[in-house]
């Protein structure tokens, strides 16, 4: 059977030429190839290859037929993880109300005091009943996940929410995994026990009294910290996931390895780690962000200190061939006055929670130019090598095809230096089903 | 020659929504960009963390 190189394959130059990292964008394979192999595969021409290394590469899909129509083959990957896709995402956004007044906020410009009723909690509840039984996707868990506003000023709907959400997931036989984003102000125990992660915005003291301010000006920094410290036994637990956010500007930078050592020397055992670039973010009249070159650095460093410190890493450009959450059906966000939306990251709503109580299928309808979003209908996703890694555009990115949050070819060159030696330290993923 | 990792027939388990990094409040479009940013004159944050 004649062979070519595929189509998705990536080529990595070392600072040894004799060392050229491989990296399938189809699959998510990675080689390590010397001079020769490497022209063989730029070329296609795979004659004066060995034929057991020809075999190794083509079982590793760095090879694949000449009849083989990969793009095709890719679309019809990506449409079946599209509709098989066995996580349900249900977003609650509870309040848009919040005990602090960061002048960065994106809510500020439409912040209203409601909070979201037990009627809107009860369809929710419905829908996703609905959507599980009908078998309308093949879901096997449900991540629901409280945002605000500041969420915690609900507790009360929150921990009814989620005896019932967990109720209703033991009847349907399906997982649920619950988590919170919340800047910890109102963290306590009960939330801890029923929540399975806890997203918190952290960063040094000066810089998070700087832009996390209570209504009268004041920092946060030592009470959300002191409540962290407070509950970190319960933590452990409960077996809850403290996961702080490190949003990053050109001056806290500097200080994410010390905030990284204070977290994990908090005592709690599953601590999660992560920066986020405030790019667009109102306060950047005032503190700058870090260019996207220098986020993507420092966030390669943050890897790099988390398997120093024997953390395994779920950072891979792994080829996954799904949509972002906005274009997976069924995905569900009701915003604190009873609208619809699809992921965590729309603000625009539409309908409401009324429009899903004779048909599920009516958020489709609603939203069906988002719905039926197929990136190989676009000529640039379509023929683009990444589709599988970015799922075909990003609903809520200023630029769909800045997608990783680290270089590519800085991150294989490292992969490649040190997943040999330390290959538990990273999680590639696992297999669907 | 050395294959670090072959992956290869596996279809791996999406994890939620990663590539945007998962959270809401960095995933608004929004007007300014880091090319909007007006550079501050001083660093205003240099003081260590309190512990």
């Amino acid at each position: 059977m004649s062979l070519t190189s595929s189509y998705y394959n990536h080529y990595t130059p070392t600072s040894d030429p004799a060392r050229t990292v491989l990296f399938n964008k189809f699959w998510g394979s990675v080689a390590i190839v010397d001079e020769e192999t490497a022209r063989a595969l730029v070329s296609g021409h795979v004659a004066g290859l060995a034929p057991g290394r020809l075999t190794e590469l083509e079982r590793a899909g760095f090879f694949v037929p000449v009849d083989f129509d990969e793009r095709a083959a890719a679309e019809r990957r990506y449409l079946e993880r599209k509709q098989s896709n066995a996580l349900l995402a249900i977003t609650v956004e509870l309040t848009q109300e919040c005990n602090l007044a960061c002048p960065f906020c994106y809510q500020n410009s439409y912040r209203g005091t409601g909070a979201i009723t037990d009627q809107a909690i009860n369809r929710i509840q419905q829908y996703v009943q609905t959507v599980v039984s009908e078998g309308r996707r093949p879901i096997t868990d449900v991540a629901l996940r409280f945002i605000g506003g500041e969420p915690l000023m609900q507790k009360d709907k929150i921990l009814a929410a989620v005896s019932g959400m967990r109720g209703l997931a033991d009847r349907l036989g399906v997982g649920l995994n619950t988590q919170v984003d919340t800047n910890g102000l109102l963290l306590d125990e009960a939330i801890v026990r029923v929540m399975d992660a806890t997203s918190i915005t952290l960063t040094n003291k000066a810089d998070h009294d700087t832009v996390r301010v209570r209504h009268n000006g004041a920092g946060s920094y030592d009470q959300v910290l002191g409540r962290i410290m407070r509950y970190a036994e319960h933590y452990n637990a409960y077996e809850t996931v403290l996961a702080v956010r490190y949003n990053v500007n050109a001056f806290n930078a500097k200080y994410v390895p010390e905030v990284y050592r204070m977290v994990k020397g908090l005592g709690i055992k599953y601590t999660q780690f992560d920066l986020f670039n405030t790019v667009n973010y109102d306060y950047n009249a005032l503190i700058p962000t870090l260019s996207s070159e220098q986020f993507k650095w420092l966030y390669l460093e943050v890897i790099k200190l988390k398997i120093e410190h024997g953390e395994t890493v779920t950072d891979f450009p792994r080829p996954t061939f799904s949509p972002c959450s906005a274009y997976t059906p069924y995905n569900l966000k009701v915003t604190a006055d009873g609208r619809l939306a699809l992921c965590d990251a729309m603000t625009s709503p539409r309908g409401s929670t009324d429009d899903l109580l004779r048909d599920v299928g009516r958020l489709r309808e609603i939203f069906s130019d988002i719905d039926g979003h197929n990136p190989f209908h676009d000529p640039q996703c379509g023929n683009c090598t990444n589709v599988g890694i970015c799922g075909g555009k990003l609903y809520c990115k200023p630029d769909p095809c800045d997608f990783l949050p680290f270089d590519l070819d800085e991150f294989l060159r490292f992969f490649a230096e040190t997943y040999p030696s330390v290959p538990n330290r990273f999680d590639l993923g696992s297999p669907v089903g | 020659m050395d294959v670090l990792v072959d992956l290869a027939g596996q279809d791996l388990a999406a994890r939620g929504c990663g590539n945007c990094q998962g959270s809401h409040s960095d995933n608004q479009i929004r007007a300014k960009r880091e090319d909007d940013a007006t550079p501050a004159a001083t660093d205003t944050m240099g003081e260590s963390i309190d512990r």
